[in-house]
């Protein structure tokens, strides 16, 4: 046993360097490509120059918000495949990113960005996300608790029900909104708010730690809910408070970075194949890694056609989709491990 | 050990056990039996907690369970039902997981003991050597034995199964109630556990609670309960009950409905 917890510590330090490495690649990278060795020096030595400012005002609080939001979405998706033992759901299927789409549609819409600013996009996006999360929460809450079914059905439904909405804003908003609107739908890191940014670093970070706490519960909950119970677990409490922690992580990244698909899927399920489904290193690796892929893919995603920028979204799905349809295949049969 | 009295407790459904009293006293394999429906394992999940009860008292050990914490409760009581899922996990880790109750809030990784205690639990159960091994590869008799050592790795004081030889075949269910004799024997463990075979519960068993429609129709030794007036009764099927000749516990033996009409044209001729 103390050989798996030194594989931990192994796969933990490796994603450590992974998200490292990413980071200095991603900020040496774009339009001003600025080489490693001068890095340090443009960091360090102070000064205005225009290298430092791309460096801490651009590039640095994309590839934070990156991790904050990667990693966020990767542990909401390992929190939900955990509670509903499916591997399928994810934050998007939950209805809680389409409440958040449809509230940030509504802020464009309503031009309320004139009224409030910066803070009107992320505001609306965090109205919205909550909102559907107690549609979901309170439709689903029957007589003997939270029923995990009736919660997967009402939020496919309501994930439905804010699509179409979004799809009638657009067909009646003008042009300039339908742009601004479309863009957001994609996703994308660019946030000019470094007040923002820290935000979504703290309560990532954060959710990371509490959602920690749940390793035990989440493990037992493996064994279906009444197993868990008989192992100690206060299933109730847990599921309540793993729900709204996945809640919160989800409508903090899609208000902050839009519609990023298939990381809060794609992610737990390759840590898994990875690290196995033990959630004592499932989660902070799939923190991690969700970290590592979203900053990698949004490095691509603003390097590849530069200086046109791609939506980090189409990114994450189509090379998140490819890497994992290519990993699953080539794995013999029978070693998968990506099932719960 | 447990005492129940009075216990009403039911499902929305409207099936309910109905003022049930049992005692189980420290030491014992007590065997629930009856028909399908019948309300046994209802009673065991009243036991464990997961069915609030309409009325009367659970007693563990002289404390009502309702005011325990349901960890406290884990660390008394381990259930073996058919229902765990049990995904892509070695036996290991999942006899593991049986220690979850005695993790504190800030410890998350199993120490030295609490491994040791799940080998131990392996090894009494004969599960050691499927440690590696995959849950989902294999077989229905070893998935057993798994499942019993990881209720022996909470460190139990009372273990429920829930029909534990379901889908084997004679060898393992002979196996496994042999397993649940020498655990209740070493242990001093306090079994209950539901069977359907009324001969392995006569056999295994120092009590057997004999369900009917949601009460207990006869409690008592096993050649009490195993009368067949009161099988017939319960069962509504014919049957005959013989002595094993070598345990000298009853044996049940039902008789069809061809071999009575040919019994009774027999004794007509």
């Amino acid at each position: 046993m103390k050989n798996r917890f030194t594989h931990w510590a192994a796969a933990l330090l490796i994603l450590v360097g992974l998200l490292a490495a990413v980071g200095i690649v991603s900020l040496c990278l774009g339009t001003a490509d600025i080489p490693p060795a001068r890095l340090f020096a443009a960091l360090m030595h102070g000064g205005d120059t225009i290298e430092r400012t791309i460096l801490c005002d651009v590039r640095l609080p994309r590839i934070l918000l990156g991790i904050a939001v990667g990693g966020a979405l990767s542990l909401a998706g390992v929190i939900l495949q955990g509670l509903f033992r499916n591997p399928l759901v994810e934050p998007y299927t939950m209805g809680i990113s389409g409440g958040a789409a449809l509230g940030v549609c509504l802020a464009i819409l309503l031009r309320l960005g004139r009224h409030f600013g910066v803070w009107s996009l992320p505001v609306a996006g965090s109205i919205g996300a909550a909102a559907a999360i107690f549609a979901v929460y309170f439709l689903s809450i029957g007589k003997g608790g939270l029923n995990i079914r009736n919660l997967l059905l009402i939020g496919i439904m309501i994930s439905f029900i804010c699509s179409s909405l979004i799809t009638l804003i657009m067909a009646i908003s003008k042009v300039e909104d339908l742009h601004g609107i479309i863009f957001w739908a994609m996703g994308s890191l660019e946030q000019p708010n470094l007040l923002l940014v820290r935000i979504a670093v703290i309560v990532s970070v954060v959710a990371l730690g509490v959602s920690y706490f749940f390793c035990l519960e989440l493990n037992a909950l493996l064994l279906g809910e009444e197993e868990a119970f008989h192992l100690g677990i206060n299933i109730e409490n847990a599921k309540r408070l793993l729900f709204i922690l996945a809640s919160v992580m989800t409508g903090l990244s899609v208000s902050m970075a839009g519609i990023i698909g298939f990381v809060g899927l794609v992610v737990p399920h390759f840590m898994r194949l990875f690290v196995g489904g033990d959630h004592r290193i499932l989660i902070p690796a799939a923190w991690l890694c969700g970290g590592v892929f979203l900053v990698a893919c949004d490095t691509l995603a603003r390097t590849v056609i530069s200086p046109t920028e791609l939506p980090v979204g189409v990114v994450t799905g189509l090379l998140g989709g490819i890497i994992f349809v290519y990993v699953l295949c080539r794995r013999p049969e029978g070693k998968t491990r990506c099932s719960i | 050990m447990l005492d129940i009295s009075n216990l009403t407790c039911g499902y929305d459904t409207g099936f309910a056990i109905r003022n049930i009293n049992l005692r189980v006293p420290s030491g014992e394999i007590v065997g629930i039996i009856g028909p399908n429906g019948s309300g046994k394992t209802t009673l065991l999940r009243a036991i464990t907690r997961s069915l609030k009860p309409a009325g009367g008292v659970i007693r563990l050990e002289g404390e009502d369970i309702r005011r325990m914490k349901i960890r406290d409760l884990a660390r008394k009581i381990a259930v073996v039902s058919q229902s765990a899922e049990s995904g892509f996990m070695t036996v290991e880790e999942f006899v593991l997981l049986g220690r979850t109750p005695y993790y504190d809030r800030f410890r998350f990784l199993e120490n030295k003991n609490d491994l040791k205690i799940a080998r131990d639990a392996m090894a009494s159960t004969d599960a050691l050597r499927l440690k590696d091994q995959l849950m989902s590869r294999i077989s229905g008799g070893e998935r057993q034995l798994a499942l019993i050592a990881r209720a022996l790795a909470q460190e139990p004081k009372l273990l429920l199964l829930d029909e534990p030889t379901t889908y084997l075949d004679i060898t393992h269910q002979m196996g496994i109630l042999d397993l649940i004799r020498r655990l209740n024997i070493n242990f001093a463990l306090t079994v209950i556990m539901v069977l359907h075979d009324l001969n392995l519960a006569g056999e295994y068993c120092h009590h057997l609670a004999l369900f009917d429609k949601g009460a207990i129709y006869k409690f008592g030794l096993p050649e009490e309960v195993l009368d067949y007036r009161i099988i017939e009764d319960v069962y509504k099927t014919v049957v005959i009950v013989e002595k094993n000749p070598i345990s000298r516990k009853p044996y049940v033996m039902a008789v069809s409905e061809a071999a009575q009409e040919a019994n009774r044209k027999h004794n007509q001729d």
